[in-house]
This record gives structure tokens, sequence and C-alpha cells, in this order.
């Protein structure tokens, strides 16, 4: 009888949560949030204050690259894999003599990537060689070289800005932000804006008059030359000096 | 004799679960009335769900609400949001754009929105408050999915959300920086990537095509918190 009247219970309480259960499979479009009914797909991770989101950063790590659409170029393009590096003897013009050839055809059997720099110090070592096959080495190491050199160095910046800001930004009071640029010992005038402010030239620089209000930051930005310098501006209520 | 007993149960769990849902069903019209009656209807939403989470509880051996009233929950959870969204509120701009994947309702509408999540920071103080909305919007440029890319500005918005308090933005700005291979500006917001910044979140590496000389620079460089890019190679020495 007990057990009849367990499995009744059971029985009643199953039916009543079949049609929620039913409804979850089907996987609606829902909108709930971890603190209810708005989950939060996190995107980013916060920030300090941080009470109720953590969020995560939309950073293009290996397992969400395609969902930003990013990877990171750098692992990509700019260093050659030594698996790319192909037979010297068949990428640069004017061949070898067939002697050279055939050595060069022998220790690259070794295995893939063997004719780089140390392998063709290593050919020059040889006493045999004629002397169009040594020009021939030194073209290609002096090739190898350049093309090393500018695949390991990325290109930095050589404008200098050259910022002139007033120590303490005040609400309400209106300052002059002058910037420079330099290139190599030449001026260049930059053009700069601050938020809805263009900066105007005066004497070889530019320069933004500016007067804040109700803020606490602003972010000036310049260009000259193709590169951006921007600079982060702290601006105080009262005069008490910048954070 | 016993069956009628076990009859007689049943029925009586079958009135007592009836009378339950229409004592929901009256809870969440309560709820309903009180919502719709907030001129605020992002606070509004925030309360409802702090009650639907009461009323239907998600993490429980058996649901305790039917599929009917959790979706009278959503509904009703969804249509405050967007009218907090159309009431321009910053905080729901912010949530949304926090989201990985909008509601499908509003991805018409997510450009429109994004626009209005960028200008709203653009004019936001820069205070604490401002934090999120401004590393929201930071994102949304860096991130170039509903509005062109646009990293210059997203750096302005990172940098500002960083002084107002965001963690994380540091890191962000490495990885910016990083990713236009703009080495000296990634390893300086690498530098200032500590305390609760979770470093993991920028690439290592940007040191390597930079001299000792220069890294030791960029340290120095770090302490002035105005300092966003690191520009002028050449002259970091006399400087």
């Amino acid at each position: 009888m007990k057990h009849l009247l367990k499995g009744g219970l059971f029985a009643l309480c199953f039916l009543q949560t079949l049609p929620v259960m039913a409804g979850n499979s089907t996987s609606r479009a829902s909108f709930k949030s971890s603190s209810g009914y708005a989950a939060r797909s996190p995107a980013y991770r916060s920030s300090s204050t941080g009470s109720t989101p953590v969020y995560k950063s939309f950073n293009p790590s290996a397992g969400n690259s395609t969902a930003t659409g990013r990877t990171d170029s750098r692992s990509s393009g700019l260093r050659p894999s030594p698996a790319v590096q192909q037979s010297l003897q068949s990428r640069y013009g004017p061949q070898p003599s067939p002697q050279l050839q055939t050595i060069i055809r022998e220790k690259e059997a070794s295995g893939p990537g063997w004719l780089g720099t140390a392998g063709l110090i290593w050919l020059l070592s040889r006493h045999d060689l004629s002397s169009s096959d040594r020009e021939w080495i030194n073209n290609r190491l002096r090739e190898e070289n350049s093309s090393e050199n500018t695949s390991s160095v990325i290109e930095q910046s050589d404008v200098s800005f050259q910022w002139s800001v007033p120590a303490s930004i005040i609400n309400g009071q209106s300052v002059k932000i002058v910037i420079a640029a330099v290139h190599h010992g030449k001026v260049l005038l930059p053009d700069c804006e601050l938020g809805d402010i263009k900066s105007v030239h005066e004497n070889n620089a530019a320069v933004l008059n500016w007067t804040p209000e109700h803020t606490v930051s602003a972010v000036a930005t310049c260009r000259a030359e193709g590169w951006v310098d921007q600079r982060l501006l702290a601006v105080s209520q009262t005069n008490v000096g910048t954070r | 004799m016993v069956t009628k007993k076990v009859i007689k149960m049943l029925m009586l769990l079958s009135v007592m679960l009836l009378s339950a849902c229409d004592n929901q069903k009256a809870e969440f019209d309560a709820i309903r009335t009180k919502a719709l009656q907030n001129p605020d209807p992002w606070q509004a939403w925030q309360q409802l769900n702090a009650e639907a989470e009461k009323a239907c509880p998600e993490k429980q051996a058996f649901p305790s609400c039917s599929e009917i009233l959790k979706t009278d929950y959503r509904n009703l959870s969804f249509s405050l949001y967007r009218k907090a969204l159309k009431q321009h509120s910053s905080a729901a701009l912010t949530d949304l754009f926090m989201r990985d994947d909008p509601p499908d309702e509003l991805k018409s509408q997510m450009p429109a929105l994004a626009a209005e999540l960028i200008s709203i920071a653009g004019y936001s103080s820069g205070d604490r408050a401002s934090a999120k909305i401004l590393a929201a919007a930071a994102h949304v440029l860096d991130r170039g999915k509903w509005v062109q890319q646009d990293s210059v500005r997203a750096a302005a918005y990172f940098a500002r959300a960083w002084l107002a308090y965001d963690t994380q933005a540091p890191a962000s700005l490495s990885r910016l920086y990083s990713e236009q291979h703009d080495d000296a500006s990634a390893v300086l917001w690498r530098l200032r990537c500590t305390g609760d910044c979770d470093i993991s979140q920028a690439p290592y590496g940007e040191s390597d095509s930079l001299s000792p000389r220069q890294i030791l620079r960029i340290q120095s460089l770090a302490k002035d918190r105005s300092i966003i890019t690191v520009n002028g190679q050449a002259s970091w020495e006399e400087k």
C-alpha cells in the first residue's frame, strides 16, 4: 500500500514537471541573467568595481579567434617558418656550378632547412670552390641576412611627439596644450584633436585650446607622418592637483 | 478500500498543485504591475530578475514553475530591457554590449545601439561610474563587429576606463597594440597590468623586437600616467 502511494505521488510530480522539461529541451530563446532572468553571456572581464558581472576579454586567443574574427598576425606573417625555407638553389636566379649543386642536393637530402646561413658558411669553408661559386654563396648570404633582418624587426615609430601639457588641469579653467613632432631632426606639424576640438597651428606646433567642463579625463590624439600619439589628460575638480 | 484512499490522496494533491499554480500566477501579476509602474525600466528589470529567481529558482531538482509562467517572466523581462534601451539607459547599453551575442530580436538594431553607446561613453565624465560604459565602448570599437573598427578611438576609451579604475583595461590595450605591431606601446601597457588585471589576456612576446635599453626606457615612461602610446624610438635616449 505504502509503495503504491509513493508511486502515485511520484507519478503526479513527474506529470507536473513534464511540460517544463519539454520546454527546456526545445531550448527556446531565453533572456536570462546570471542573477535571474537575463543570462549574461560575458564578453569581457571587468573592471574594478565589478560587483555584478564578470566579463571576459574579447581576447582573440586560440579558442575564440574565429568568433572575434581576429588572429595574431605576428605568429603567421612576420617571421618565416623554417618549413617555408626552400632550397636556395631553386629560389635564386643564376645557378651555381653542377659540382656545388650536387653538394647542396646531398646536404638537403639530410633534411629540410639545411641551407640556411650556417649551411652557406659551411660551404664557403670548402677549398674546392670556384670563384663564381664563392660569389654565388656570398650573394645568397647577403640576401639571407637582409631577409632575416627585415622579417624580425618590426617597424617602430621614429617620429617623436613632444607635448607641453599644464601640470594641473582644472574644470572650468582653459588650458593650452602644445604639441610638436620631430622626425630625424625635421620638425613636423601634427594634427591633433581633443573630443570635438581640433588643433590650430602656431609656430610649427599644434595647439589645443581647451576648457574642460564636468569631466575627469580626456584623451588628446595627434597624427604625424602616419603615426598616432595619444595622451591621457586627468582633470581635477578643484585646484589640488591631478591624480 | 485501499484504492479509494489512493484516489482521494491523488485528487487532494492535484487540487493543492492547481492552487499553488494559481498563487504563482497571482504573484506574477502583482510583480508585473509593480514593474510596469516603475518609471526606471532598468531598475524594474533588475528587480524582476531577482523576483523571478525567487519565484522560479533555476537550480532545483524539480522545476517549481510551469513553462508558461517562465515564458511570462521572460517576456516581461525582455520588454523591460527593450524599454530601458529605448530610454537610452547607459546601464542597459553597457549590459547589451557585454554579451557575446545579443538577443535575436535586437540584432538589426545593434549598429545604431553601438553608435549610441560610443556617443554616451564619449560624453561621460570619466569617473568611476563611467568605467563600464567606457570599457564597453572601447571593446565595440576594438572588435569592429557592430561599427567599423577604430583602434585609435578604442585606445582612447580604454585609457579613460583605466583612469576610471577599470583594472582590465591595461591588458586590453596591450593586446590592441600588440595586434598593431606597436610593440613598445604593448609593453608599456603590459607593465601597467598589475593587481587584478589579468595579464593572460594579452599575448607575450612584444619585447622580442626591443633592446634592453628600450625596455628600461618604456618602464620609465609607464610611470607617467598620461602616456598612452610610445613613439619616437630615435629620441628615447634624449629624454
